[in-house]
């Protein structure tokens, strides 16, 4: 008699099942839907009557959106709002990441400044929200500091009914809250780089400023690409804090602080409910963000990846 | 401009509250104690026994509590219910949001679903909600308030009561009064703010007898609703767009409260706004300031003014006593919550509820005397959560219940709050007042628009009227991309 032998090659199907099931219920088939509906008309409520049973438009809702002033303001909004959070964040993050790893400054007490630093990131944004509203009321203390304590200001401001006044407090509350995590994530990427290139480099003379440009950054690129793609990708959909430091779904004053996600949510809630329209916003941010990413990758291909390309090509050359 | 920032922002951090008390069957159930006896009371008999003469569970959903309150009272009634009670808040719209999608796939519909001012029209222009045209009779028996039964009505069909009115008034500071027209009795005050253009003179008094420490009021915006409820055309006519001269005059009258300084730069519902109810509120310099005025509907008497300032058994400075209550310039009308019953639902158990809570003058004269507090609600449900119940003042729907309890409120607390003057009597001569023929489901939505564009205008973003209505166009076609914008 043979004896038979437990085949245990499908085990591993039985392990990765809990994630494939959840993804493509949770994951995937919500992602295929939302391309489904933004082709059509689904509404909640119309002026043509109610129900469920939304028309096939093709690319209607696409063609209403480019031809939408509001929604390209949106566009340009989210932009200038990511931006500028962005750059401040990153600038700040790269000097605080190299301050924190470099070995000649050895600081010490890095860790507690870390997590003050990472704090505002576990912060609620609703609290954040809050906290700033109340700081920036014409009432509040920052008014107060301005005009009485150190007379910068001769006049309160309404800083978040002024359009060029709420859009910077957007930016500097995401910067705040978002620079913490940058830096920890590039101290991160900092300290894996091999000390020794370092070594060699303070035996040749080189200063700080030209070890950080010379061997960090160019080492640093796949972080920096990590570090660029999920704030983009961020950034793209930035929703709570314009929403809740406006106080009003279309992020006044005059719409300054409209992002697309807030767009996207007006169409969605009541007493828009364009469901199909709201779709088509996402697939449209769906596309931004995944072609800037795209680009994003090709830019920040390291020397090695470069090398593999070329030697693909040629073969690709040789055998042809 | 800022609507509701402080007060959304701190109920957004409860999320969405989703809340399903459901009535655990109860094996003895408990009588209701007797009501307490108030003066007037016996006035109105309590109606015929009708206890336990009804079973089933009574699905009913809500956005406050306040329905939990109606539907354990209900139960005590009838003995042999069960409450199934969902709660969703309406801050950021979620509860129409879920009560569409339920009512549109119509899976778990509830049969009684509670419907505020802001949302009612949108709602009761669908199929989704059952005709009660059958209650209409009773509702002119306890002499409903006629605008509470036309926010109900569509196409001849009434699809909606209330047992609540809620008129808009004006609240003003007795001491502040005292100081700058020599008087602060109600009667002669009404006289200075009999009109718009007085209103405007006495602010203007106000300020120059302050010397700028004293504001009329805390913003242009709460004129707003004064505006809209005397406009002679609804917002959307058509499907089309419509703005209503009104609306560009309250541009001139909010340009004139901004130029010569009368508010004093606290909107609604934002902490300066709370801070200055109890002159806690200071300037950049660190120099208190005062809000001579606040407009209010009946609701805002107890949930606003007296929540906010503190009783004077406290210790604290307070301006508890200092207040005195007006109709004011124009007359107008502010939220309120009414019931209705879903095609989908138990139609005829939501009927039986919605009698017994709109159209039944003993209930509402329970309701507005403060029978139902924590003790009577938790001796019927002894899981009914602590802190919850009602206490007196709230100014409810029939004519007759208004006339015949007035006077048990001379003497209580709100009274005292308002240095010896009844409100439900000058609510009681508000009311009949009142219009919402014009009452759309959009109009929040809109009405918030004109606001910002108006307010980016005061605070000079933006040049001119055209760019006001450019803005508020813009911002309407987000929201609402069915209608025609001209």
């Amino acid at each position: 008699m043979k004896r038979k032998s437990i085949s245990k090659d499908h085990y591993g199907y039985i392990f990765i099942a809990p994630f494939i099931l959840v993804f493509l219920g949770f994951a995937l088939w919500p992602i295929i839907n939302t391309f489904y509906l933004s082709l059509t008309n689904m509404h909640f409520i119309n002026h043509m009557g109610f129900g469920v049973s939304p028309d096939f438009i093709w690319f209607a809702n696409f063609t209403d959106l480019f031809g939408d002033p509001v929604f390209r303001r949106a566009l340009t909004n989210t932009w200038m709002l990511w931006l500028g959070n962005f750059i401040p964040q990153m600038l700040l993050a790269l000097t605080l990441a190299a301050m924190f790893s470099s070995t000649t400054f050895r600081l010490k007490g890095t860790g507690f400044f870390k997590a003050m630093y990472y704090l505002p990131n576990i912060l609620m944004p609703v609290t954040i929200a809050a906290l700033f509203m109340h700081y920036l009321t014409f009432h509040g203390p920052i008014n107060t500091f301005l005009v009485s304590t150190t007379g910068i200001l001769s006049e309160p401001r309404d800083f978040l009914n002024l359009i060029t006044d709420s859009r910077v407090a957007v930016m500097f509350v995401q910067t705040w809250m978002w620079f913490g995590q940058t830096a920890i994530v590039l101290v991160a990427g900092m300290t894996a780089i091999s000390p020794s290139y370092y070594e060699s480099a303070m035996v040749d003379g080189a200063s700080q400023v030209r070890m950080f440009f010379t061997i960090t950054l160019p080492l640093l690129k796949p972080i920096l690409l990590f570090v660029l793609v999920t704030s983009l990708v961020g950034g793209m959909q930035m929703f709570d804090i314009p929403l809740l430091l406006s106080d009003g779904p279309l992020g006044p004053p005059d719409m300054a602080v409209l992002t697309v996600n807030m767009f996207m949510n007006a169409r969605r809630a009541a007493p828009a409910f364009a469901i199909g329209s709201a779709a088509a916003i996402s697939v449209v941010l769906f596309f931004i963000s995944s072609f800037i990413a795209l680009i994003l990758f090709r830019l920040f291909r390291t020397d090695e990846q470069k090398e593999l390309s070329k030697l693909a090509k040629k073969r690709k050359g040789a055998t042809q | 401009m800022k609507r509701v920032k402080f007060f959304s922002v701190s109920v957004l951090f409860a999320g969405i509250l989703f809340l399903s008390a459901c009535g655990t069957p109860d094996p003895d159930p408990v009588t209701p104690p007797p009501a307490p006896p108030t003066n007037g009371a016996a006035a109105v008999a309590p109606p015929e026994a009708e206890a336990g003469t009804l079973s089933g569970t009574l699905r009913v959903a809500s956005f406050t509590n306040e329905a939990l309150i109606w539907a354990t009272a209900f139960r005590g009634a009838h003995p042999d219910i069960e409450i199934d009670f969902t709660e969703i808040t309406m801050e950021g719209g979620h509860y129409q949001e879920w009560l569409f999608n339920t009512l549109v796939t119509g899976v778990d519909v509830p049969d009684v679903v509670f419907l505020e001012a802001e949302f009612i029209r949108m709602f009761v222009e669908t199929p989704f909600l059952a005709d009660l045209s059958h209650l209409l009779p009773e509702a002119h028996a306890i002499n409903m308030f006629p605008f509470i039964i036309d926010a109900g009505m569509y196409q001849g069909q009434a699809k909606a009561f209330s047992w609540q009115a809620t008129p808009g008034a004006m609240f003003y500071r007795r001491s502040l009064a005292l100081d700058y027209f020599g008087t602060d009795d109600p009667v002669a005050i009404q006289a200075l703010f009999a009109d718009l253009d007085t209103t405007l003179d006495s602010f203007r008094t106000i300020r120059d007898l302050s010397e700028g420490r004293t504001f009329g009021t805390g913003s242009a915006n709460e004129f707003f609703r004064g505006f809209g409820a005397n406009r002679a055309q609804p917002w959307v006519v058509n499907d089309t767009l419509t703005i209503d001269p009104l609306m560009f005059e309250f541009i001139d009258f909010a340009r004139i409260i901004e130029e010569e300084g009368l508010h004093g730069n606290a909107n609604q519902w934002s902490a300066s706004w709370f801070q200055a109810m109890n002159d806690n509120l200071d300037d950049a310099f660190g120099n208190p300031v005062q809000v001579f005025s606040y407009f209010l509907p009946s609701w805002g008497l107890t949930y606003v003014l007296m929540n906010n300032v503190p009783d004077p058994s406290e210790g604290v400075p307070t301006t508890f006593g200092d207040w005195g209550l007006i109709p004011g310039p124009v007359p107008y009308q502010w939220g309120g919550t009414w019931a209705a019953a879903t095609t989908a639902g138990n139609q005829e158990l939501a009927a039986e509820f919605i009698r017994w809570i709109a159209l039944n003058e003993y209930n509402q004269m329970r309701w507005a005397t403060g029978v139902f507090d924590n003790a009577y609600l938790t001796a019927i449900d002894p899981a009914f959560p602590s802190g919850i119940g009602r206490g007196p003042g709230d100014f409810v729907s029939s004519q007759n219940v208004v006339e015949q309890i007035s006077d048990t409120f001379v003497g209580g607390l709100a009274y005292e709050f308002l240095g010896g003057q009844n409100p439900y009597a000058t609510f009681g001569q508000l009311a009949p007042n009142i219009s919402l023929a014009l009452m759309q489901g959009t109009d929040a939505a809109i009405g918030d628009q004109w606001q910002d564009a108006v307010g980016s205008y005061l605070d000079g973003e933006l040049g001119s009227v055209e760019e006001i209505l450019a803005s508020f166009q813009a911002a309407v076609s987000v929201q609402l991309p069915h209608i025609t914008i001209p």
